[in-house]
């Protein structure tokens, strides 16, 4: 597995993205099918997110788990493996009850988050497949 | 943010690495509420050859009333529905469709309940592309499978005449007219008393069709009250009406790419009638409470007991529809007009109740078979196989006889020349109003077995429940001899 490391919002033995999984996305599809699907997935787990903070803010144990749950599909769907270990120790911690610890997750989840914006920006200026 | 948004995607290209073929035509359903795996999902199977319908919920596979897909791959964890509801809803409209199931890694329990609840595969998270196609491409395939076994199925029998059994005038010259329209499109309606086989034929004109690898779908229209009979021709939207719970399709849906039998179409309400010749005028059917016009691609054979054209003298049926149904009119003979074919369905029922017999019938008597030829048959070739079939379930031998033949038709029997009136009635028990003495009944009984073993003692002697030695006994306080009985009565 190609590994991006970076960040502390997350545990250290995951990495950020598993690149592999995009550079397979980009070779059994295209270039710009890669570039538009982490586009789409930028901008629809920004509004997850803000959508996940008013849950936690809110208390709603149920609809935390639900969104924290779609937020690892999504994240597993293109290798980005920190974020979905995050949304998923949220999830976790909601189901628990544990708002004091849902809410540091939070913070970090969103901060993993722009982590996460950083690591896949590098996709639109270099190929991921050499020729 | 460094990459553009508007991009647009290239059509995507079969890749022929993968070795993956899916038949043209091929529709995967794509149940999948997050957009990111959606988008993936369906690039990934369109790129291999797939046509895909996408959903994001269970209310909007519930919305589409289209046709069924090849194949669903289906979420389970769709927000806060379950995707075991879509997997029993699409399993209720289509039992045979393979389901592909996706789950998260941890959600096996759940993955295991779908394979309970009848799904075909499933998938973890995140969907590895290859294993994805190979499992989509397995469904696809069984999916066929399941389809080419049924439609084999019906089309037992390589020669689609082969279930018309008789060689009278009358029968070669249905099987003609048969084979003058089998080929074509051309609306049958086939013509004849109940019993006679119109069902048959419209399976033959399906089975030797263009039309054989569709469906072959039949309704009576008789059996169905008139307020129901738009539903089941047409279909119904969820909420049509009370206790329309859901969407169903029609018959004229479920025949699609093959044969649609109308039988006792005379029966038909004027309001179905109406929308009847507006779905053949149109070729598209609209289910009761939906506004969205279907194409039907459907060959029409319709069969009635009535004479048509005086139906249409006195009122009961449209004039515009009776051009549109009977084009080619076949008349199917009475049985009482081809007797000489009753020889030849005996030995086709009895072969077809061959494995029904439990004393492995082989033939019958020459007697009952003439009661059978002097029977007016009322009910046809239906009533002369429920005879056939009542008679091996009640024939102790294995040769039918006038006593295994029903109390009407024995009646009808000419008594054997030599046999006393006691002796042409083989029934133990005599008439309802008759006690007959223990002696007599004894005798009958004894006479029965001989005859029924063609003279053997000690056959005789084990139907009868008793010892050979005390058949002997008893043959000879009677002063029956076992030799005399069997040519008196057989």
């Amino acid at each position: 597995m190609t590994e991006t490391r970076g960040g502390d919002s997350g545990p250290p033995s995951v990495p950020t993205l598993n690149r592999d999984r995009l550079h397979d996305i980009e070779r059994n599809v295209s270039r710009e099918f890669l570039i538009e699907i982490v586009a789409l997935f930028l901008s629809d787990v920004a509004l997850r997110l803000e959508r996940l903070s008013d849950a936690v803010k809110a208390r709603e144990a149920k609809r935390t788990t639900s969104l924290a749950h779609q937020l690892q599909g999504s994240a597993a769907s293109l290798g980005v493996l920190r974020l979905r270990v995050v949304a998923q120790r949220l999830e976790e911690l909601a189901e628990q009850d544990d708002w004091g610890a849902s809410d540091e997750t939070l913070a970090r989840l969103i901060h993993e988050f722009q982590h996460v914006r950083q690591a896949l920006a590098t996709i639109g200026s270099e190929p991921l497949v050499h020729e | 943010m460094p990459f553009t948004l508007d991009v647009t995607l290239q059509s995507p290209t079969q890749d022929p690495s993968l070795g993956i073929a899916p038949t043209v035509g091929d529709v995967v359903a794509l149940v999948e509420d997050d957009v990111t795996t959606r988008l993936l999902t369906r690039t990934w199977l369109e790129a291999a050859g797939y046509k895909v319908k996408e959903y994001d919920s269970e209310r909007a596979v519930r919305e589409d009333t289209g046709p069924a897909p090849t194949a669903a791959c289906i979420d389970l964890g769709l927000g806060e529905q379950s995707g075991l509801d879509v997997i029993r809803y699409l399993h209720e409209r289509d039992p045979e469709l393979p389901t592909i199931v996706v789950t998260a890694e941890r959600e096996v329990e759940t993955a295991v309940a779908a394979m309970r609840a009848g799904a075909y595969d499933y998938l973890t998270k995140p969907v590895d592309r290859d294993r994805l196609l190979h499992s989509v491409r397995r469904a696809c395939e069984r999916r066929r499978l399941v389809d080419r076994v049924k439609n084999l199925q019906s089309e037992l029998g390589t020669n689609p005449l082969s279930g018309i059994v008789g060689s009278s005038s009358a029968m070669v010259e249905l099987s003609r007219q048969v084979e003058r329209v089998i080929e074509s499109d051309v609306a049958v309606c086939l013509l004849g008393e109940s019993g006679t086989g119109k069902e048959l034929v419209a399976r033959a004109l399906h089975r030797g069709g263009p039309r054989r690898s569709g469906p072959f779908v039949a309704i009576n229209c008789a059996a169905i009250p008139a307020s129901l009979q738009e539903s089941e021709l047409f279909g119904h939207e969820r909420g049509a009406f009370t206790g329309a719970t859901q969407n169903r399709l029609g018959c004229f849906e479920r025949a699609r790419g093959g044969t649609l039998l109308l039988d006792e179409v005379g029966e038909m309400s004027p309001a179905t009638q109406a929308v009847l010749l507006r779905t053949l005028q149109e070729r598209t059917v609209r289910r009761v409470g939906g506004s969205q016009e279907i194409p039907v691609d459907v060959r029409i054979v319709c069969a009635t007991h009535r004479d048509l054209r005086s139906e249409v003298d006195a009122g009961r049926f449209r004039e515009d529809l009776y051009f549109r149904l009977v084009v080619y009119p076949i008349r199917l003979p009475p049985l009482r007009e081809r007797c000489e074919d009753i020889p030849m369905l005996v030995v086709h029922f009895l072969e077809k109740l061959r494995t029904r017999s439990p004393h492995g019938v082989r033939g019958l008597s020459a007697e009952a078979l003439d009661a059978l030829a002097r029977h007016s048959w009322p009910g046809n070739v239906r009533e002369l196989e429920n005879v056939i079939h009542r008679c091996v379930l009640a024939c102790r031998g294995d040769e039918i006889g006038l006593a295994d033949l029903p109390p009407d038709l024995r009646a009808t029997a000419a008594p054997a020349p030599d046999a006393t009136p006691r002796e042409a009635s083989e029934d133990l028990l005599g008439d309802d109003d008759e006690v007959v003495p223990l002696r007599e009944l004894e005798q009958r009984a004894i006479r029965k077995a001989l005859r029924l073993t063609r003279g053997s003692v000690g056959r005789a002697a084990k139907l009868l429940g008793i010892g050979r030695a005390t058949l002997y006994r008893r043959l000879a306080e009677l002063d029956l001899a076992p030799d005399t009985v069997g040519r008196i009565v057989a």
